[in-house]
């Protein structure tokens, strides 16, 4: 049965018309004159992949008609962009962050309405490269609400909304001080057992991950350095003295009486080290810049960069004093990020490939978008392990693959708008598909090569070879039973049917998988 | 979409000209289904369940009269009165009663002391180290990847993880194996259904699949990652048919537990049962890492005991189907962690990083019983961490699962080759 099947399709899927092949050359543009960059719709589209969620066909015109430097200046400066829409958008969204546990006066965090509201800022921040880099070092400082779900007492948000605060406060800031406050951080002290770390019973949990995975990288140190590190960062753990009246609120707190104030040897240094001596002497190493570097560069560019480049982007960030943002102007402004080595060349995160999709498409409310990063195994606040996701490859195999599709089928079967109640609350947002017949007049598109070159534009950036084009065009022309029509779009049901499956044809090809 | 409605799509499109490489290969495996067969000795299959995270296995197999497991676990160590006991020296976690009884019908083995020179005590190196079978360099290739490849199968369907993604172990540079949630949910929608239980109100599915097939029919237009998500997509639909079809053959009266590692492991032998020549297969289960809080308090409850229970519960109703099915001569079940965890408890009861752990197999040709030697908990026999001293190289153990037991060529898959253990009677 299988081998029929097999036939059946070798017979089936061969043969096409002799057609020009290869990738269609967009339309040539002069270089922008200061970097040299090749300032166009598609490089416009891959620097808003990269530094951003991707973007809308109207957004791509603007930053391609305001050039390529002030395009960067806007990305990598975003206290000068007003974000206020999104912000009011935010609060009208009434995300429900934290609930009351059933029959307790406890109240933790909503795994499912953080999402949402993540997701939310994701697709409509005009600071998307913030929104980004948040998101950057979430996965780099991958801590779990599975684990970390409490809640501050005194303001109501969710530890693990607190160190997204301050991981979005760091977030094109100083890379130093963002490692000093993340071994402060509530949701850290407790995600990597550091609240218990004491002088009688050091654990190492937050020592090991602090070199093997958030600084200097594995095997770049001993396990000695690790636990004399460990022992650095006793006492480095809540205020549990407090004021008989005084609520416990989560609040860092360095207690001596715990405190292994002994001398330890690390990393060749002897001294009376404690915890900000320990991050000192990391940042003292080359490696560690280089460690971040490299990571930043196969976030943002193509994986396993040269070593000369990983040197020389370390140069960068270490004589800035580890500030984030020169780094990352070097990186967009570095010829490689727009040679074709760098090209479509990272697989798109779950989360990537539903919030771009929203922003390409204008789909507003996240509510169901968390349940398919889920299946996708993606979700945000929950990375898998202080590890953080598996990046690349691993985000496709045939299974989330599947999934994916079948998002973009679901999303793409939302017709008009749709009052959606979330569950266990009174809150009602509006749920919209894509306006398919809007973008049809808008645009004017009739034939069907017109709806084609649209859709591959916007979903594509046009990186569609000419003989998926011609399966896209064959497509729209074809009936019920699989024999060639015409196309008519002034037909009732062309939209519904023909441009919503074109669409989707769209989303399924190899290339939109990719960023 | 269903199988039929799939082969009626393929049927109007045009004629072959130019077969792409690797649909030829894929009728190539089909032909060389019966090759495969004689090759993992007829039909034979491996189940390999991955408990991610580091288990303790000190609490697992206990050691329970050893005066240096007591005096090290004050708190976390089982009260001896609790430990099922198997010889009088060691015995297993009181939420293991399942795989006790299996123990007692010979068809479990547990391996003492398992592990690797050097070990290291990083989830991320260790899982990897055990993945690819190779601890002294850094390697790209799964250690199940490579025999697959070895047996040259370029079927879509030779292995399969189920639950999760592909682990390591099952990806090479020729490519990774597939893996699928459930058989329900591996499949392409195409319709745009509008909402709960309304019809599609203008059905194309047909059309957007031969389109789809079409696109995935032009690899030579994609390289690198592009040509990867292009096979993975064919290799999708193609499985998600075969699947949907094999799943009438299954039928079972066993009652899995309420568990995703039980879901999973229900799934694994529906596939079998569907006999679509899948060899291995894959179930990881996580949450091992038991830093702290590994139990409630009271050391029979908490966190540790749920995962046993879990496990144990899990692979007994496995076993019952396995021989329901007739299976259970034809199965065989390998378990284990990157490492194990300390033997001293830290102060927030849990246990760190460790290195040696037993690893179980099971079997209907599996010889029960301890294999090997458990390591000496004496303080001078631990190493300067503090941890146990490996006995048992698991290179050694994999080898027999791939001499013994896949019919592969252990020495080439491992680069060297390992003695193998006595633990299988074929």
């Amino acid at each position: 049965m299988k081998r029929l099947l097999l036939i059946v399709l070798l017979l089936a899927t061969g043969g096409l018309p002799a057609a020009a092949q290869g990738p269609v050359i967009s339309r040539p543009s002069p270089p922008d004159r200061a970097s040299g960059v090749q300032w166009n719709r598609a490089n416009a589209a891959h620097l808003m992949r990269r530094a951003g969620f991707s973007a809308s066909p109207a957004e791509i015109d603007r930053l391609v008609d305001q050039g390529f430097q002030t395009t960067l200046d806007e990305l990598l400066n975003p206290e000068l962009v007003d974000d206020t829409a999104m912000l009011e958008g935010l609060e009208a969204q009434q995300y429900q962050l934290i609930r009351l546990a059933p029959n307790d006066e406890i109240y933790f965090a909503d795994p499912l309405e953080l999402n949402r509201w993540w997701l939310y800022r994701m697709i409509h921040s005009r600071r998307q490269l913030e929104e980004k880099m948040t998101y950057f070092w979430h996965d780099h400082f991958a801590t779990s609400v599975q684990e970390v779900i409490q809640v501050k007492p005194s303001t109501g948000r969710p530890l693990i909304l607190i160190q997204q605060d301050t991981l979005r406060l760091h977030a094109l800031g100083n890379f130093k001080d963002l490692v000093h406050d993340m071994a402060r951080d509530p949701a850290m002290l407790i995600w990597l057992d550091n609240f218990r770390n004491i002088r009688e019973e050091p654990n190492e949990n937050w020592a090991r991950e602090l070199l093997e995975l958030f600084t200097m990288g594995v095997d770049q140190y001993s396990e000695e350095d690790i636990q004399e590190a460990a022992r650095a960062f006793t006492g480095w753990t809540f205020n549990v003295f407090r004021a008989p009246d005084e609520e416990f609120d989560y609040d860092f707190a360095f207690i001596p009486l715990v405190h292994d104030d002994g001398e330890k040897t690390f990393l060749g240094q002897t001294g009376n080290w404690d915890g900000d001596d320990i991050i000192d002497i990391i940042f003292q190493q080359e490696v560690t810049a280089e460690f971040i570097a490299g990571k930043l560069w196969e976030f943002f560019v193509y994986p396993d960069p040269e070593p000369g480049l990983v040197r020389q982007l370390g140069r960068v960030f270490r004589e800035s004093g580890y500030e984030i943002k020169p780094l990352m102007r070097a990186i967009f402004r570095h010829p490689e990020f727009f040679s074709s080595k760098a090209y479509r060349a990272l697989m798109k995160a779950p989360v990537e490939a539903g919030v771009g999709f929203a922003r390409e498409m204008g789909l507003n409310d996240p509510q169901f978008l968390p349940f398919f990063i889920f299946q996708m195994n993606q979700i945000l606040f929950a990375p898998p392990d202080v590890g953080g996701w598996t990046s690349g490859v691993g985000w496709v195999n045939t299974s989330t693959l599947l999934f994916r599709y079948n998002y973009y089928n679901d999303m793409l079967s939302i017709r008009g708008t749709v009052p959606v109640r979330t569950r266990g609350t009174d809150v009602v947002r509006m749920v919209n598909g894509a306006d398919l017949n809007g973008m049809i007049g808008q645009f004017g598109l009739s034939s069907e090569e017109e709806v084609v070159e649209h859709f591959v534009d916007r979903l594509l950036a046009g990186d569609a070879t000419m003989d998926e084009r011609i399966v896209l065009e064959d497509y729209l022309r074809r009936l019920d039973d699989g024999t060639i029509g015409t196309f008519d779009i002034d037909n009732p049901v062309t939209v519904d049917k023909k441009v919503r499956g074109l669409a989707y044809l769209v989303t399924l090809l190899p290339a939109y998988q990719l960023n | 979409m269903k199988r039929r409605d799939f082969l009626k799509n393929l049927t109007f499109l045009s004629s072959a000209l130019c077969a792409p490489t690797f649909l030829v290969n894929s009728i190539k495996a089909a032909k060389a289904q019966g090759i495969t067969q004689a090759a993992t000795a007829a039909g034979r299959k491996l189940l390999v369940v991955e408990l991610a995270g580091g288990n303790d296995g000190l609490n697992t197999i206990i050691p329970y009269t050893n005066d240096f497991y007591r005096a090290q676990r004050p708190l976390l160590g089982i009260p001896s009165a609790d430990v099922l006991d198997i010889d009088g020296t060691y015995g297993m976690h009181p939420a293991m009663t399942d795989l006790r009884d299996l123990w007692d019908q010979g068809v479990l083995a547990a391996v003492h002391g398992v592990g690797y020179p050097n070990p290291n005590r990083s989830h991320f190196r260790s899982s990897d180290i055990w993945h690819t079978a190779a601890p002294e360099v850094v390697a790209k290739d799964g250690w199940l990847a490579k025999h697959l490849d070895d047996l040259d199968s370029q079927s879509t369907l030779d292995a399969l993880a189920i639950g999760g993604g592909v682990p390591k172990a099952m990806i090479s540079s020729q490519g990774a194996s597939p893996a699928i949630q459930s058989i329900e949910t591996f499949q392409l929608d195409t319709d745009f259904t509008p909402g709960d239980g309304m019809n599609a109100p203008y059905p194309d599915g047909s059309n957007i699949n031969a389109a789809f097939q079409q696109v995935l029919s032009q690899p030579q237009n994609r390289f690198g990652l592009q040509e990867f998500v292009g096979r993975t997509a064919l290799d999708a639909t193609l499985a998600s048919i075969e699947l949907l079809e094999g799943d009438d053959s299954y039928s079972s009266t066993v009652e899995y537990p309420d568990t995703a590692f039980a879901e999973n492991l229900r799934t694994v032998a529906r596939v079998m049962a569907a006999d679509l020549g899948v060899s291995v297969y894959y179930v990881t289960i996580g949450g091992f890492d038991t830093h702290a809080e590994q139990t409630n308090g009271n050391p029979l409850q908490g966190v540790h005991t749920t995962l046993l229970q879990t496990v144990s519960q899990g692979l007994a109703a496995f076993w019952q189907d396995m021989q329901q099915l007739g299976f259970d001569q034809d199965v065989l079940v390998m378990s284990f962690s990157e490492f194990g965890r300390r033997l001293f408890e830290n102060a927030s009861d849990g246990t760190d990083h460790g290195t040696a752990n037993q690893m179980f197999l099971l079997g209907g040709r599996v010889i029960g019983g301890f294999h090997g030697q458990h390591p000496s908990l004496a303080p001078g026999d631990l190493d300067q961490i503090g941890d146990m001293k490996f006995t048992q190289d698991f290179r050694g153990v994999y080898a027999t699962v791939l001499e013994n037991w896949l019919g592969g060529d252990a020495a080439a898959v491992l680069g060297e080759s390992w003695p193998t253990l006595d633990v299988l009677d074929v």
